[in-house]
């Protein structure tokens, strides 16, 4: 019961790490009387298949079977007759003198030594079916019943345990896809407790607290340096924590100031308490940073195609934008202020922008909120 | 061995379905022969505790007056929890029976319910507190012999396991409600797709884009435009992402889009990807993070911060905004109902304080203050 128990326990550490699997899949092998053990999956209506995990085998023979053998597999119609949980042997409905002129252990199992092999369904569709199955070298000869008996007491946990880890890895795979996604955003991130402990921050935002002087991780808290934003911080995490309602769901916005002197602008996003019930470590607030400039790269390709600029349009929009009026736009791109009036006519024409103050909000509002 | 091993089904199962464990625990009762079981904590230096799980077999206000008083005195907390952890221990493993019979915890809080020994366990240990599994007997079952042990050491690592793999179970879902919720704390309607374009997920901003205009919409779970040049592109842009294609780059690509009414929009597009994604191939399986906005300057701007940044007074905070939002002086003029020499004015100062040369440049400004957030 002891050496079962530990076994069980072994095959559920896989649900926290996945790489355990080989060496589980010899222990349950070893457990069932067979040198080769695997975790597979295979498709009813296509005879094909997929093996999540094995031990014991060659790699060679596992393609060999996914690719070919897997259709002449003499047992395959009983994989998806026998229920969930119940072992089929070869043996349990050939007898073994007929098994022993397959084409299938002619040429998969006799040379690698098997002499029988069970398989148990752990979970069923109705267009596929996920397995667990044991070889059995000739030295440990045929499936029996004892076999049968030890692989019904595997399966149920093995199929628990890949279900539990599929639900981990799945939550695991969401959590660094939304990761993924803010490490995309130009805009530092940063989520912090009530304390300002910083819990996660995106790639802007560790580099921003890498070398701008904006922000520090001080002791693992959010701080600006400054007494005046910090108190304020302090209050903001501390009210948000408490599901505040007074700082209102929009958030606070604040305005800090870099080591180079740029000026940047926090804004703080609390979250509210309803995740929270019972989590000990959850996010009070989002912090959002970016420099208070129109900075990126300009949209120049997709106002272009938005507004079918041409490329000299395009030129003195960009100009006006970063330059200065007309006349410092014919300056910087050597050509005649008339030139440059009749170009920024067109502009304003196909962009419906009354005024240069309009052109720059159109640069803005197609900017992208993108890092690059 | 088949009841043994259905119940250590049932204990694994509590790690999706958390509901399941009192019933686990009336199992678990059966199985070492006790009289009632539970899931508890203790903090030994406060001397306070509570109960997470327990199988409802005991008279619930003993349960109560045990974590509101007779905790305190219980004569084996502190033994218990310097105890080593693995290991099960009953009651003479930590003070001679006879004492304990002495004790005016077991004569009036054990005794009178005909409670005669306990075996805990440690599940989980912290500086000064525990998680335990613990099992009582009744006079009538004797004291906890050597099998109730064997069967208690046998039980004990399971537990521990489920207990932690709960643990993590939450800490994920924990993190991904936390990001997700900061996703639609975002003015930016973000929507993460797969390479058929088919919807994963939609922050808020993205739902009410969906919902309040024709820019873009979910035709059989995949995003689509209503003009087939765009929704061709659309198709191709979801695609590329998907293959990771060096011609979209790291940076994405943007794209144009515009309403029926002629509203403009930009889709910018981000390919995802996550290491972790491709090794589990599993069924949340976004290829790329669709960013979609309008192509006009209408996130609002925080006053208050950019007066504070630049000093600016109230009037000239107005004008500013006059300017950036209306037009040049005489149109401010009117619709601040001022004068167009005061507007003036107060506009030489915000140049002044700002350092902006042109109205371009408060425009700018404006601009770089605006707030990520929804609002």
């Amino acid at each position: 019961m002891q050496e079962f128990s530990a076994l069980i326990g072994d095959i559920y550490d896989t649900v926290l790490d996945g790489s355990l699997w080989p060496d589980v899949l010899e222990k349950a092998g070893r457990f069932a009387g067979g040198p080769g053990a695997a975790l597979w999956s295979k498709d009813a209506v296509s005879e094909t298949g997929d093996a999540a995990h094995f031990c014991g085998f060659d790699p060679g023979y596992v393609q060999a079977f996914f690719d070919e053998y897997i259709k002449l597999d003499p047992s395959s119609a009983h994989y998806f007759l026998a229920g969930v949980g119940e072992p089929v042997a070869h043996t349990s409905h050939i007898p073994h003198s007929e098994f022993l002129e397959t084409r299938f252990y002619r040429e998969w199992s006799r040379p690698q030594g098997f002499v029988d092999c069970v398989q148990v369904t752990l979970d069923k569709s109705p267009t596929s079916l996920a397995m667990f199955g044991v070889s059995r070298h000739r030295r440990d000869g045929v499936a029996d019943d004892e076999t049968s008996r030890r692989m019904r007491l595997l399966a149920p946990h093995l199929r628990r345990a890949v279900l539990v880890g599929k639900a981990i890895d799945f939550k695991s795979v969401e959590v660094a896809t939304f990761a993924e996604t803010f490490d995309g955003l130009r805009a530092a991130m940063f989520l912090v407790d009530a304390e300002g402990r910083i819990m996660h921050a995106n790639v802007a935002g560790r580099a921003l607290l890498a070398d701008s002087g904006v922000l520090r991780a001080a002791g693992g808290q959010l701080v600006s340096g400054v007494r005046r934003i910090d108190e304020r911080l302090r209050d903001i995490f501390l009210a948000a924590a408490a599901g505040d309602v007074a700082i209102g769901a929009q958030g606070v916005a604040l305005p800090l100031v870099a080591r180079d002197g740029e000026r940047h602008v926090a804004h703080v996003l609390p979250l509210t308490s309803g995740l929270r019930a019972g989590a000990s470590h959850a996010a009070a607030a989002a912090v959002f940073v970016r420099k208070a400039a129109l900075d990126g790269p300009a949209p120049l390709e997709t106002m272009a195609k938005a507004y079918k600029l041409t490329p000299t349009e395009l030129r003195v929009l960009l100009a006006i934008v970063e330059v200065g009026g007309a006349a410092d736009v014919a300056d910087a791109l050597g050509v005649a202020a008339s030139t440059v009036k009749t170009h920024l006519g067109r502009v304003f024409e196909k962009t419906g922008a009354a005024r240069q103050a309009d052109l720059v909000k159109l640069v803005a509002g197609f900017s992208s909120p993108l890092v690059h | 061995m088949v009841s043994f091993s259905d119940l250590i089904g049932d204990i694994y199962d509590t790690t999706l379905d958390r509901s399941l464990w009192p019933d686990v625990l009336k199992k678990i009762t059966l199985f070492v022969e006790g009289a009632s079981s539970a899931v508890f904590w203790k903090d030994a230096a406060d001397r306070r505790g509570g109960v997470y799980f327990h199988d409802d077999a005991m008279e619930p206000r003993y349960r109560d007056t045990y974590f509101e008083k007779y905790i305190k005195i219980d004569p084996t907390t502190t033994a218990r929890f310097v105890a080593p952890s693995e290991e099960p221990t009953a009651t003479v493993d930590l003070l001679p029976y006879d004492e304990f019979m002495r004790t005016r915890f077991y004569r009036e809080w054990a005794q009178p319910q005909g409670l005669i020994d306990f075996i805990g366990v440690t599940l989980e240990k912290a500086t000064t507190s525990a998680a335990m599994l613990g099992v009582f007997r009744h006079e009538r079952q004797g004291m906890v012999d050597e099998e109730m042990r064997r069967r208690m050491r046998l039980l004990a690592p399971h537990v521990r396991r489920a207990v932690l793999i709960s643990k993590v179970i939450d800490f994920r879902q924990n993190e991904a409600a936390m990001l997700a919720q900061t996703l639609d704390g975002l003015r930016v309607a973000t929507f993460l797709v797969d390479a058929g374009g088919r919807l994963i997920h939609a922050n808020a901003a993205g739902h009410l884009l969906l919902g309040d205009s024709d820019v873009l919409h979910i035709v059989a779970g995949r995003m689509a435009s209503s003009d087939r040049q765009i929704d061709e592109s659309l198709r191709q842009i979801f695609l590329d992402a998907a293959e990771g294609d060096a011609a979209v780059g790291a940076r994405g690509i943007a794209l144009p889009l515009a309403t029926s009414a002629g509203e403009r929009y930009v889709a910018h597009l981000l390919p995802l990807t996550s290491g972790a994604r491709r090794r589990t191939g599993l069924s949340f399986a976004a290829t790329a993070a669709m960013f979609v906005h309008k192509a006009t300057l209408d996130a609002a701007s925080p006053h208050q911060a950019i007066a504070e940044a630049y000093k600016l007074t109230l009037a000239e905070l107005r004008v500013l905004f006059a300017i950036v939002e209306v037009g040049g002086a005489p149109e401010v003029a009117e619709v601040l109902g001022i004068a167009a020499s005061t507007v003036k004015t107060h506009l030489a100062r915000v140049f002044e304080k700002t350092g902006a040369t042109r109205q371009a440049d408060l425009v700018k400004l404006v601009a770089g203050f605006s707030s990520p957030l929804l609002d």
